[in-house]
Parts: structure tokens; C-alpha cells; sequence
């Protein structure tokens, strides 16, 4: 098959586990035990390499300075033979922040999203941002009750979110007339491990229509439903602390994949390769 | 002459590197994405204690000089404070001497809840003139390669190499001078700065560059071709 290098759009805004599964989904691919492995060592993994000594360490990855864009080629293939190479980026989250609230998509990231054959979007629900609708702001309650005045606006997720997806969309010159097909799609709902669930069994679509059902009908509207997939994502298994290292943390045994089906699996390489399969 | 100084802050909001307060409105400073206000690059070691900078550069109309400090109470390791000051790119050019404006940036991380405008006036020529060590190693190493970044071991002295060049280029390229510290010889390659401070303990990632320490000695030879040149620069008679 071909080797042409597949180039994914990596998008996350700050602190929503970008780095931590680029390292562990390195981790993963040299081990070669998931569906996707690595067919010779990548030629640099220097983005990626404080990344492993820290969390080697027990301790969690720095934040990654805002302007900064680097990328890593690796050459990988599936279990049943098939070979691709995939450009992998690390960056500062806040271009996406700054992206959404500037309304303004620099030329270096235009060219990222017409160059890329799949999105792969991270959303981290507990740092979300919401406020109260009609929904969970029923009618009945007092009308006379004066709202706080906002002094610092920040954009609701459930807006932050569609907004961001239309602006990649256009970006793309691609429409909504009928579904969406090219860019695959697939979200990951990062820190799954901090997510208190009623049910264990959830599954991430089902979390991600209760908790921004807006963006979630957006997904379902316009995407052709074999064209995007939503998984939950624990890179690390869970919380680690700047201040207090774990030692006993083996960041190989560590991290999960809640699949679209409610189901967990070890092997971190499955969201990617859902999405190339899905790409190519 | 009395110059304005616009102040903006950029620290840690909503868990990432946001601006915090400003005396400018918000959308001036939307418009200049110039502005970089984050540490350059990705290759820091996350063990290695850098010392806080100072950074100058254009931005549209504006020339920036800025201190960044690491930020130990942030969410998160290696986050950053800045402190920012903004100067009409004509009028900070016809400023001989950048001492003042560097005395208006703070020895610490201080966040006050608002900001105004400073100012500062033209006519303070404070330092008198003296040649600080390594300057003549850093003019001869900029003239022999005007194209490449000149990089500075250290944060000693880095300051008043910042304030020597200043005061003896002539107003109109002091628009294009810049100067900001550097980590790892990959984050030169965009937008690279006239001169690049380096953290001693990386020393070794620079192997191909001409580096420039405080204890380099040079004085021009008359009889050499650039001697008219280094002279200018160095402010002999």
C-alpha cells in the first residue's frame, strides 16, 4: 500500500492532554501490541522527549509554550500489513483558544487544515465552560433575579466548540448542504479518569450529547454517521501531580480508550488508527 | 521629549497563556500577532532554572520590550508571567539610551488588577559612555555575519550589550533590531533576532554558531577593513 504521508489535524485547546497521548501513543506504537505500530523508530522524537522523561518520572508534561509548532513523522502500519506514514504535530493549545476568539486562522494553520485527511478533536468536559439555558434554567425561576455582570467573557463550550468545527469547515471550503464525509472525525474526551459517571457504562457519545448537547446534535447533523466517532481518553490513567512525582507510575501500563461502544481497552493506538481507516 | 509607555500583563488564564490587564484596549492588542509574550520554542528542559529575560522587538507600530519570569504558581509547570511595555516605533527610535525604559519593567512578578500608561522621557541619558565587557566581541561577531543571530552566553551583561547596541545604531535601524533569549538553535529559525541570550547549562546545543561570552576581548584594528565600522559601533572617537 502507500507510504504517502497522512497528515491528521491535531485539535485541542490548552490543557487538554495533547502532549500526554502524543508521548504515550509513541510509548504504544514501539511497543507494537496495538493495532498500530511503529515499522522503524521515527527519525526525531525531540518534541516528544522531556515528554517521556517526566512522566517516566510519575510527573505530568509541561505546558507547551503557546507559539510553538513542531511535528513528528511516524511510520507506522496496521496489524494486517498495511503501511502509512502519519505527520504527528505537538503545539500551544491556545492558537486554537485564540483561534476561535480572534476569528482569525493564520496562514500556517490554513494550510494545516487543507493538507489534513482527518480531524481529531480533544475536549476535556471538566474544564468546560457553561452557563444556564432554558433548559437548566427553567422559566419559573425568579424573574427580578439580577445577573451577574460578566467581566471576564468566555465563550461557552457548547459554542466554543461548534464555532471552532464551522471555522475548520470553511477553512476546508467544505459545506454542510449534505453531510460531511472529508474530514473523518473523531473526538476524544480527554481525562476521562476525572469524569464523574453515574453510569460506568456510558458511552462517550452518550456523555458528550448530556454534557454539550448542542455540539453533539451539531456532530450527529452534519457528519456521515461512519465519518466521525467519539471515544473517551485517559492518556496517563490518571491525575498526576507537578509537585508530588509518582514513582511507582509505569507509563506503559497506564492509560485507557473508552470505545464508541462503552467498552475499554489499553490499546491507545485505536482512535488513530478508527481515524485513518476512516481518512483513507 | 516625553514618550508614552503602554503596559500589558500575560500570564496564566483559563489554564493557558492569555493577556491578564492592560493599558491599551484589548483590540489593539488582538491586532498584533506579532506579539509573543510565551517562552520561544518547545525544547526546555523542564529541570533547567532559567533566570527571567527581557525581550525587544517590532510589532506593527509599536516597539516591545518585555521580561518574562517563570511562573512558580501556575497550574502548571513551565507557564510564564510577562510584563510587557509598548512604545510608538518612531518615537522610541529617536531614544538614545533604553535605560530608563528597562527601569520600568519589574524585578518581580507583580499583578496588579489595573494598568495605566507610563511615561518616559527622551532627554534621560543616564549612562555615560563606556564600552561593557564583551562589546567589541559582539560588534565584530555582527559585522562579520550581519545575516546570523549573535548569541550571548549567559544572562550577565546582556543587558547593557542590549543598551551599547541600541545607543550607537543609528534611529532608523533600530525599527528591525531585536533581541530575546534563546534555547535551543531550532527556535532561531523563525523570526531570528539581531542577538539571542543563551542559558549557560545549553550551551552545548550551539555547535555550529560563533558564541559570544563576557569575558571575550576585542578591539578594533585600524588597519583591518572594518575597523570604520566597529569603531561606529563601539562609539570610539
Amino acid at each position: 500500500m502507500t507510504n504517502t504521508a497522512k497528515t491528521l489535524l491535531v485539535v485541542g485547546r490548552q490543557e487538554t492532554g495533547k502532549t500526554h497521548y502524543g508521548v504515550q501513543l509513541l510509548g504504544r506504537l514501539r511497543q507494537r501490541s496495538g493495532k498500530l505500530s511503529v515499522r522503524e523508530n521515527p527519525e526525531s522524537i525531540a518534541i516528544f522527549e522531556e515528554g517521556l522523561r517526566v512522566l517516566s518520572q510519575g510527573m505530568p508534561a509541561d505546558h507547551t509554550p503557546t507559539t510553538s509548532y513542531d511535528s513528528v513523522r511516524f511510520p507506522l502500519q496496521f496489524q494486517h500489513g498495511q503501511t502509512i506514514d502519519l505527520v504527528w504535530p505537538d503545539y500551544g493549545g491556545e492558537q486554537i483558544s485564540n483561534l476561535v476568539e480572534q476569528r482569525r486562522l493564520p496562514t500556517a494553520w490554513q494550510q494545516r487544515v487543507l493538507e489534513s485527511s482527518g480531524w481529531l478533536l480533544f475536549i476535556r468536559l471538566e474544564h468546560n465552560i457553561e452557563y444556564p439555558d432554558a433548559q437548566s434554567r427553567p422559566a419559573t425561576l425568579d424573574s427580578q433575579q439580577v445577573e451577574p455582570q460578566i467581566t471576564n467573557f468566555q465563550w461557552s463550550a457548547n459554542a466554543f466548540y461548534t464555532e471552532l468545527l464551522q471555522i475548520l469547515l470553511y477553512a476546508k471550503s467544505t459545506g454542510t448542504l449534505s453531510r460531511v464525509k472529508n474530514p473523518s472525525l473523531v473526538i476524544l474526551l480527554s481525562c476521562w479518569d476525572e469524569i464523574k459517571l453515574e453510569n460506568e457504562s456510558t458511552k462517550p457519545f452518550e456523555l458528550l450529547s448530556q454534557r454539550m448537547p448542542l455540539f453533539a446534535e451539531f456532530i450527529k447533523s452534519n457528519w456521515v454517521q461512519h465519518n466521525v466517532a467519539v471515544f473517551g481518553l485517559s492518556s496517563t490513567g490518571k491525575a498526576l501531580s507537578k509537585k508530588t512525582p509518582d514513582y511507582d507510575y509505569i507509563p506503559e501500563d497506564e492509560g485507557y480508550v473508552v470505545l464508541p461502544d462503552g467498552s475499554k481497552s489499553s490499546d491507545l493506538t485505536l482512535p488513530l488508527s478508527e481515524l485513518i481507516e476512516q481518512a483513507i | 521629549m516625553i514618550i508614552p509607555v503602554h503596559q500589558a500583563l500575560f500570564g496564566e488564564v483559563n489554564r493557558g497563556h492569555g493577556l491578564l490587564v492592560s493599558s491599551l484596549p484589548e483590540t489593539t492588542l488582538r491586532s498584533m500577532p506579532q506579539l509573543a509574550t510565551d517562552l520561544p520554542g518547545s525544547s526546555i528542559p523542564p529541570d533547567l532554572e532559567w533566570e527571567p529575560y527581557i525581550r525587544g522587538y517590532r510589532a506593527g507600530n509599536y516597539y516591545i520590550i518585555s521580561k518574562t519570569f517563570p511562573d512558580p504558581d501556575a497550574s502548571r509547570h513551565g507557564m510564564v508571567f510577562t510584563h510587557v511595555l509598548l512604545l510608538d516605533l518612531a518615537e522610541i527610535c529617536q531614544l538614545n539610551d533604553l535605560a530608563p525604559v528597562f527601569h520600568l519593567l519589574p524585578k518581580s512578578i507583580e499583578k496588579p488588577s489595573s494598568l495605566q500608561a507610563l511615561q518616559v522621557s527622551a532627554t534621560e541619558l543616564t549612562t555615560p559612555h563606556v564600552i561593557a565587557p564583551g562589546y567589541g566581541k559582539v560588534v565584530n561577531t555582527l559585522l562579520n555575519n550581519p545575516q546570523h543571530t549573535v548569541i550571548w552566553v549567559g544572562n550577565d551583561g546582556f543587558v547593557q550589550i542590549v543598551e551599547s547596541l541600541w545607543k550607537n545604531l543609528w534611529p532608523n535601524t533600530r525599527r528591525e533590531f531585536s533581541f530575546r533569549i534563546s534555547f535551543a538553535p531550532q527556535d532561531l529559525q523563525d523570526s531570528p533576532p539581531t542577538i539571542a541570550c543563551i542559558p549557560e547549562a545549553l550551551v552545548g546545543r550551539w555547535t555550529h554558531e560563533s558564541l559570544v561570552h563576557i569575558t571575550d576581548e576585542y578591539m578594533p584594528n585600524p588597519s583591518d577593513e572594518m575597523y570604520l565600522a566597529e569603531a561606529f559601533l563601539m562609539g570610539l572617537p
